[in-house]
């Protein structure tokens, strides 16, 4: 049937053997579906002659990174998986930056002086197609915002197979949206001067009140990164038995002043996802909530036993749930969440993960997108609606 | 295999394997080849590790995957499942006592081989 595809694509960049199936049958959600077809896209050209072909016989395609998204995303169902990997070339300029989808954040970050400041925990690996498709945010969203924020252009590929470029307010027709509405072929990026000076105040609570209210009244004017470790999570991790904010600052401010001490400090909050998914702890969860009201969520994560970190400073957290316990706790915590006129996700997405619990303005906007960009679903069915 | 069943399928390791950043292909990445064993796919991508443990530094479980890797070669070995080098390595083991061949006094080896 792929014989066509396979003259233009290459036989060696598509695959359909079992071993390549069952790698690419699921992503960090660890929800497991089923590839039909592997390919590895080296040009733009390929990617669009997989769509155009996909589109012919209502076939399905799925875009991936590095597989580290935690809403089963990437999971494919059925589908021709576009692995985006083999398509990292990247050129930075100063402060912009042309690149493919397939680069690795810290690929790119560790090449000159100017750095991409999105930091996902999953930064040593995750790719930037992956980043703009969920519109990632992370330890420093605080200061520097998600993705969204830091894209001057982009290329896609709709699920027409056109390639179209945008800038502006269009950005955010595919940024954000899960490779649902097209497929990330290029970006141009806006980078920073890194940053020369950081330090660190490591700030403990017994309770979940008086750190709210600190939280409220911290002047964040040099803040870089605001993070929450509940007590479970920080005993793992050799914290101690407290509630800590992680508060770095690109000022002297900070009591922690040894680069060294600030390294070892981020690479246990970056080992935390592994750590607390290796307790069985495996669902993890992103609600946004306003930080006026966070602490009703605080406190009935505390009340049900829920292990809780996250970028506290943006109101994103990460409770994480038992799979043979979740569903009911985590309707109940979307309840809370709700009340408080949060969101169910703040950063990774909805994918496969959170589609019961979507709000009705976010299904009407995906809808109305996807009639305008991939009107016969080739890209990403079934997942967000 | 105990670690490879601990294995969170987080993918923080990938970029650190040898093998993985030389074909982009997660099936010989760590992850992939945990995925494999997982369900008992007796492929020859096992061969296609180096057992550089770089993995293990990477991992924040610090799982030490090579050692699985290594056991499950055995089984695919048992299994009959070979690559055409590591049978000409294991005949030239037998042989003459290293994977090369016949060499002779001051003389570089014919041929390398790589499973
Ligand atoms: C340990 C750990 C820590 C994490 N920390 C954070 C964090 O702090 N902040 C955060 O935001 N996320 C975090 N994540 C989630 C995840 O790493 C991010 O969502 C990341 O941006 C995904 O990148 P990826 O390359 O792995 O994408 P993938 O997981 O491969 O894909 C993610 C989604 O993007 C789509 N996609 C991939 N490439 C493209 C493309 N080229 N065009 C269109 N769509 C595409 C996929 O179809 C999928 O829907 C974490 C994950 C882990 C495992
Ligand atoms: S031990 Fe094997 S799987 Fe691990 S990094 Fe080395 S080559 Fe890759
Ligand atoms: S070996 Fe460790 S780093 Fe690699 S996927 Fe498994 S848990 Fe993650």
């Amino acid at each position: 049937m792929f014989n066509k595809l396979k003259e233009t694509i290459g036989e060696e960049n598509m695959s359909q053997n079992e071993a390549d199936k069952a790698a690419y049958s699921s992503d960090a959600s660890r929800i497991r579906g089923k590839a039909d077809t592997i390919i590895w896209p080296k040009t733009l050209e390929d990617v669009r002659q997989a769509i155009s072909y996909a589109k012919r016989h209502n076939l399905n395609v799925v875009p991936r990174g590095a597989g580290t998204g935690l809403a089963g995303g990437a999971v494919p169902q059925d589908s021709i998986v576009l692995d985006m990997c083999r398509m990292d070339r990247f050129a930075v300029q100063k402060d912009r930056a042309i690149v493919e989808p397939g680069v690795i954040l810290d690929n790119l970050n560790s090449e000159s002086d100017y750095i991409l400041p999105v930091i996902p925990g999953s930064h040593a690996v995750c790719t930037i197609g992956g980043m703009i498709a969920t519109n990632a945010a992370g330890m420093r969203a605080f200061k520097y915002g998600k993705m969204a924020d830091w894209i001057d252009e982009l290329h896609v590929i709709d699920g027409t197979g056109k390639m179209i470029k945008v800038q502006g307010e269009k950005i955010n027709h595919f940024c954000g949206w899960e490779g649902s509405t097209g497929i990330v072929v290029r970006a141009r990026l806006k980078l920073i001067k890194l940053p020369t000076l950081r330090t660190m105040t490591v700030l403990r609570f017994d309770s979940i009140t008086p750190m709210v209210e600190r939280l409220k009244g911290l002047d964040t004017s040099h803040v870089s990164a605001l993070e929450y470790v509940d007590k479970y999570c920080s005993n793992l991790i050799g914290l101690g038995d407290m509630n800590h904010l992680i508060v770095e600052y690109e000022s002297e401010e900070g009591e922690i002043k040894d680069e060294k001490e600030l390294k070892k400090i981020w690479e246990k909050r970056d080992s935390l996802y592994a750590i607390i998914s290796a307790k069985g702890y495996t669902v993890a969860e992103d609600p946004q909530v306003p930080l006026e009201h966070i602490d009703k969520l605080l406190y009935w994560l505390q009340k049900n036993d829920i292990p809780t970190f996250g970028h506290i400073g943006i109101g994103v957290i990460h409770p994480h749930f038992k799979k043979d316990t979740s569903q009911r706790l985590v309707e109940e915590m979307f309840t809370v969440v709700k009340k408080i006129n949060g969101s169910v996700t703040g950063e990774h997405g909805v994918g496969l993960l959170k589609k019961p619990y979507l709000e009705d303005a976010y299904k009407k906007k995906i809808k109305e997108l996807k009639e305008t960009y991939d009107p016969s679903n080739v890209l990403n069915r079934g997942k967000i609606i | 295999m105990d670690d490879s069943f601990k294995c969170t399928e987080c993918g923080l390791c990938r970029n650190a394997c040898p093998v993985y950043k030389a074909l982009k292909r997660e099936t010989v990445g760590p992850r992939g080849k945990v995925m494999l064993l997982k369900e008992e796919i007796k492929d020859e991508i096992f061969y296609a590790c180096t057992l550089c443990r770089n993995c293990t530094v990477a991992c924040p479980l610090k799982l030490e995957l090579d050692k699985d890797f290594r056991k499950y070669r055995a089984k695919l070995q048992e299994a009959g499942k070979t690559t055409e080098a590591s049978k000409v390595m294991i005949e030239n083991v037998r042989k003459y006592g290293n994977p090369f061949g016949k060499i002779e006094e001051g003389k570089k080896p014919k041929e390398l081989f790589c499973c």
